[in-house]
């Protein structure tokens, strides 16, 4: 070991009062961080992560009893006084959602200058100064000192939780989940930040996250846990090259990068399960609290999509691109504004549902009524097809979920189950063209496979289309035969996925998007700008790296580039040369 | 719905359902015959022995006439909220799902409806028909859904916005079938709630009415119509007016205690409930 041991936690148990007895969070938790090292401390939800960061801060919860030793550069934390004085100054932290860790009623300002008054005992020009470097580390702004934390980014509120974690000089930071609710772009930006700041200073890093790919790329050190027992723990290339227990071996095995992109060959059966021409979404929102005056939000223009029966396509881009309001035309639960949709051959009037063409949601438990029981649900959605009904127990079976469900109701049951339920009830209705919404977007990474497994499987058997909505591009390429990238509303390429992709928006996806056993690139561009999209020209053209004097004049189209692909770029010839 | 039912509530349904037992079994308990007539000695005897509430300027036995006239307010507060909540729950689900223009000209009619001052209408109604009990029970729940309706449709709008019911509607499943199977099982706890704070009002309205002269007719015997009776006697003869009063204080408290209650245990939105976290 190169460093000395900064905290040591030894046999931590903590336990939860439960309605059926106690509940074991940490179950004899031991581990150590290295002082200077990034330590990553990986597990799926429930398996204490987020507990073990609440305790290392003395922040357990009042109703929470615990057992076993935190030692702090030799001294106990006992979640006392001493304990509590430490927090902002030796100890810091950086939560999921900054949304809720920042106070909506105060300016950056503000919140800046109280942390700085308060953990380093600073004012007048000393305050004044360290607040500018804090900034300028995080790489903010000074512009974005009195704004409220409902006027930034979701990138930007977390560069500000951080400069605030940092003021107080910290010799360990907590990071738990810091970019889950990011975009993979902004989300390496915002990495490239925190690494930057931490090696520069020292500082120790816990990083907490389920994403083992994202760990693999950022820490020195990796922990895993599960169940609140520590599975291993090493440097983190011998973790992830050879891992000695089964359940690592289980989570690298489960992780859509380190699997072969889908490479059977779709088997049409009939007409396209999914043509759409054209197709145009747009939202309104009434633009003041008095004025009637309405502005309409462009959510899909013009986008041409083609899923064939047999064939799985997946809709990939960032979140607000417009691949929910996509879905949603599409199944005709939202009225489109131009375009013509067709499902398995037959023209679908905007904003009428059909059953040939069915929706699953990212969030299972929202999308099952809560006052039906999944057998109901099954045997209603059975009824609603015009095909002959099918055998609920034998669909139930087939998806993986036992005869006992049926009575079930969707709080009783687990994640895994409830899209599994949602996904047999999808099905029932017998369409020809399912729509998954980020359907395992929710769900630990060995689930997530799993379903993902289970949508290729029975698409295969069964033959319908499937459109795959994700911000996930590895998952894409494991789970479809094509992939179609969205940006502000239109596609940008569509490529099979077996092949490499050569817009410059989906090589920069590429290149951000954590892989296992790559560490995470430099960010070469700070690619920001979140403005609105220029009125003329390519859309993307404000944070493209190869933009050209022309990409700004012209509305770029998607043209025919080689084997099934298409992409709107016509400057990707001479971008492929300098790759 | 963890809610618990807090003493407050309790004493609301013990009251409520003491009053119900004492109504119904009003013919066993009863010491004479509410509507038998007195000898002339027998008028205006103050609380006795003989007669634990006293006799009316006819002779009549206060206590039997008490529990008797509570029939006819449970009867028109039970019907009459029955009637408002049933039909306000049908327009509040067929504004709430149904198309557009048929939400529009729903909740016209219920803001017409709204505009009228209550006691007028009924008033009015009352006085251009012959007055009876069942007419005040029809009146009643006739002016009274409008706040359900608007309960309803509210709740309604926001069940759409949920995804259990975009994928209802995917299914292609008939406006019908989407409001009794999607949309009413969730508004029921909250149309329960509303019925039982409704059935108080009620009470107290029947009693107004049949204390104007405009609800219970002779023979039929009701709380109102016996404090009406007693005015005249406010200073000599207090037990006329005083008991009836009394016994319309405890349904309407009971009623309302009840009420209070069956929201905390079943509204999640009710502000009085501490949450379980």
């Amino acid at each position: 070991m190169s460093g000395k041991d900064l905290l040591s936690i030894q046999k931590l148990t903590v336990t939860f009062p439960g309605p059926d007895g106690p509940v074991r969070a940490l179950d004899g938790l031991d581990f150590d961080l290295v002082s200077g090292e990034v330590t990553a401390l990986v597990g799926e939800s429930g398996s204490g992560k987020t507990v073990t960061g609440l305790a290392v801060l003395g922040l357990l919860p009042a109703e929470a009893t615990h057992s076993g030793r935190l030692i702090w550069n030799g001294v106990e934390l006992d979640g006392g006084p001493d304990h509590r004085a430490r927090l902002g100054r030796e100890i810091a932290m950086i939560f999921q959602d900054p949304g809720a860790a920042l106070d909506p009623v105060w300016t950056v300002d503000e919140q800046l200058r109280e942390t700085l008054r308060l953990t380093a005992e600073l004012s007048g020009a000393a305050l004044e100064s360290r607040a500018v470097e804090l900034l300028d580390e995080v790489r903010l702004p000074a512009s974005i000192r009195p704004r409220y934390p409902h006027q930034l980014s979701g990138g930007q509120k977390q560069r500000v939780m951080l400069a605030l974690a940092l003021a107080g000089n910290p010799d360990l930071l907590i990071a738990d989940e810091p970019t889950t609710a990011l975009d993979v772009t902004i989300q390496a930006g915002v990495l490239d930040t925190l690494q930057a700041a931490v090696r520069q200073r020292g500082v120790s890093l816990l990083f907490i996250t389920h994403d083992l790919s994202l760990a693999g790329g950022f820490a020195d050190r990796i922990a895993v846990i599960r169940d609140g027992c520590l599975v291993e723990q090493g440097p983190v290339d011998s973790v992830l090259a050879s891992p000695r227990r089964t359940h690592t071996r289980d989570l690298i095995a489960a992780l859509p990068d380190s699997r072969p992109p889908r490479d059977d060959q779709a088997i049409a059966t009939g007409p396209d399960a999914l043509a759409c021409v054209g197709l145009g979404v747009e939202h309104e929102r009434r633009r003041t609290f008095w004025s009637n005056t309405r502005e309409t939000l462009t959510a899909v223009s013009d986008v041409d999509l083609t899923v064939g029966s047999g064939e799985a396509v997946a809709l990939v881009g960032e979140s607000g691109c417009g691949k929910t309001s996509l879905a949603r035309a599409v199944t005709g639960l939202l009225t489109r504004v131009a375009g013509d949709v067709s499902v398995a051959g037959e023209a679908r009037p905007p904003g009428v549902p059909t059953v040939r063409a069915q929706l699953i949601f990212q969030d299972a438990y929202a999308s099952l009524d809560p006052r039906q029981s999944c057998g109901d649900a099954l045997s209603e959605a059975a009824r609603a097809s015009d095909i002959s009904p099918i055998d609920i127990v034998a669909a139930m079976t087939e998806i993986g979920l036992d005869a006992g469900a049926a009575s079930r109701y969707p709080h009783q049951l687990s994640g895994g189950q409830r899209q599994r339920v949602a996904l047999a009830r999808a099905l029932a209705a017998r369409p020809r063209l399912l729509v998954a919404d980020e359907p395992t977007a929710s769900l630990d990474v060995l689930m997530q496979s799993r379903i993902v497994q289970l949508l290729v499987d029975l698409q295969r058997k069964q033959g319908w289309g499937m459109l795959l909505i994700t911000h996930d591009l590895p998952l894409a390429r494991i789970a479809c035969h094509r992939i179609a990238v969205m940006y502000n509303g239109e596609i940008v390429e569509v490529f099979p996925s077996a092949s490499e992709p050569r817009h410059p928006y989906t090589r920069e996806l590429v290149a951000v998007t954590p892989v296992l056993g790559v560490s995470l690139p430099p960010v070469k561009t700070l690619s920001m700008s979140v403005g609105p999209p220029p009125e003329t020209g390519c859309a993307f053209a404000p944070r493209c790296s190869h933009v050209q004097p022309a990409c700004t004049s012209k509305k770029p189209l998607l043209a025919r580039a080689g084997e099934g692909r298409l992409i709107r770029c016509p400057i990707v010839q001479r971008i492929d040369g300098t790759h | 719905m963890s809610g618990r039912f807090d003493l407050s509530a309790r004493c609301g349904l013990g009251l409520v359902l003491l009053l119900m037992v004492l109504s119904v079994t009003a013919g066993l308990l009863a010491p004479a015959d509410p509507t038998s007539l007195g000898a002339a000695d027998t008028h205006l005897l103050p609380p006795g022995p003989e007669h634990p509430f006293g006799t009316d300027v006819l002779g009549r036995d206060v206590l039997s006439r008490l529990l008797y006239g509570g029939r006819a307010s449970l009867a028109v507060g039970w019907f009459s909220v029955l009637l408002a909540v049933g039909l306000g729950t049908c327009v509040g689900l067929a504004a709430g799902v149904g198309p557009a223009w048929l939400d529009r000209l729903l909740m016209a009619v219920t803001n017409v409806f709204l505009a009228f001052p209550r006691i007028f209408l009924i008033l009015l109604l009352v006085a251009v028909m012959s007055p009876s009990l069942v007419l005040v029970t029809v009146v009643i729940g006739l002016t009274g859904w409008m706040g359900v309706a608007r309960l309803v449709r509210a709740e309604t709008l926001a069940l759409r916005e949920r995804e259990f019911y975009l994928a209802a509607q995917g299914l292609q499943l008939t406006a019908v079938r989407l409001a009794l199977r999607h949309v009413l099982p969730h508004v029921l706890p909250l149309v329960l709630v509303a019925a039982t704070l409704r059935l108080g009002n009620a009470i107290l309205l029947e009693s107004f009415l049949s204390y104007l002269g405009l609800g219970a007719q002779e023979p039929v015997i009701s709380w109102g119509a016996m404090i009406e009776h007693g005015h005249g006697h406010l200073l000599d003869a207090w037990w006329l007016t005083a008991f009836p009063g009394l016994a319309i204080t405890l349904m309407v408290v009971g009623y309302n205690l009840l009420g209070d209650g069956v929201r905390d245990l079943l509204d999640p939105r009710g502000g009085s409930r501490r949450s379980d976290r």
